[in-house]
């Protein structure tokens, strides 16, 4: 009865969009980390066709966003899958572009970056609030 | 879960071609090799590559990952093209009309995949340490 009272009153704090929100946007930005990290991994294998993030992820994150419910936030779901699309320009059937590879991670890492520093910064304003002090530390 | 996101995947690649370079290093090395064990010249060996499913992130997580691949060298292969014959009835392994066979390996060619070899593995030296980059930005979220 206590704990499930406790765990009610923790969730409380993170049962917000924003947070929520950056957490779903981390996971993805991991597993695209991993995508890429696949697509440089088999840059010199014959065949390989790269691997992305779901391109309709982003189309489920606003839906998520515009019904404002937390829940159907925190359950989605990104997933990996084979880019056929893009058509491949060595005659080995490879269509892993290095450099944009190496540019999509780089874009990638900062989003993570900051998405850590968020997740940080958004911990720091809930201490505060329960402590009614400004911790700089 | 790993803490390193996708280690073992750019591990694979990185082993490859590391195998890679040392396939091109024994190419070089023999470029003049008029024996071998068998009796023939030495023959250009060419690595080929291929992509598995990485089984450590296929098991352990059941839908996603399932798409990453790791590398692996399916196999190493003689170069079938034929030995250059050159000229030479001094050489001790002349034939009776003086031609020499001397192995099938071209420099230039060695040094253009060693330089491939050697920017992909720079590549993945990359994506490693941008994960390590990540995964301490994820540890050090604290309040």
């Amino acid at each position: 009865m206590w704990a499930a009272f406790m765990r009610g009153m923790i969730e409380g704090l993170y049962d917000r969009e924003s947070y929520q929100m950056a957490k779903v946007l981390m996971d993805a930005s991991l597993l695209r980390h991993q995508a890429v990290a696949s697509n440089i991994a088999n840059v010199e294998t014959p065949g390989y066709q790269r691997v992305q993030l779901d391109p309709g992820f982003d189309q489920q994150l606003m839906n998520a966003l515009e019904s404002g419910n937390t829940q159907a936030m925190g359950n989605l779901n990104p997933q990996i899958m084979v880019d056929d699309r893009t058509p491949a320009v060595r005659p080995d059937g490879n269509n892993v572009q290095l450099a944009d590879e190496m540019l999509a991670m780089n874009r990638n890492a900062l989003e993570y970056e900051f998405l850590s520093r968020y997740m940080s910064k958004s911990f720091s304003k809930i201490k505060t609030a329960i402590t009614g002090t400004v911790n700089n530390s | 879960m790993d803490l390193l996101p996708a280690a073992n995947v750019t591990s694979s690649a990185l082993n490859a071609e590391q195998l890679r370079m040392q396939i091109i290093a024994q190419n070089i090395a023999n470029a003049n090799t008029t024996r071998t064990a068998d009796g023939t010249p030495y023959r250009r060996q060419l690595i080929a590559f291929e992509s598995v499913m990485d089984r450590a992130a296929s098991s352990t997580e059941t839908n996603q990952n399932r798409l990453l691949q790791s590398v692996s060298v399916e196999g190493i292969y003689d170069d079938p093209s034929a030995f250059k014959q050159i000229f030479n009835p001094d050489h001790p392994h002349a034939d009776e009309q003086g031609m020499v066979a001397l192995p099938n390996v071209d420099q230039a060619m060695e040094m253009v995949d060693l330089i491939t070899a050697s920017r992909a593995y720079e590549a993945n030296l990359a994506v490693i340490r941008t994960s390590r980059q990540m995964a301490k930005q994820a540890l050090s979220i604290n309040y």
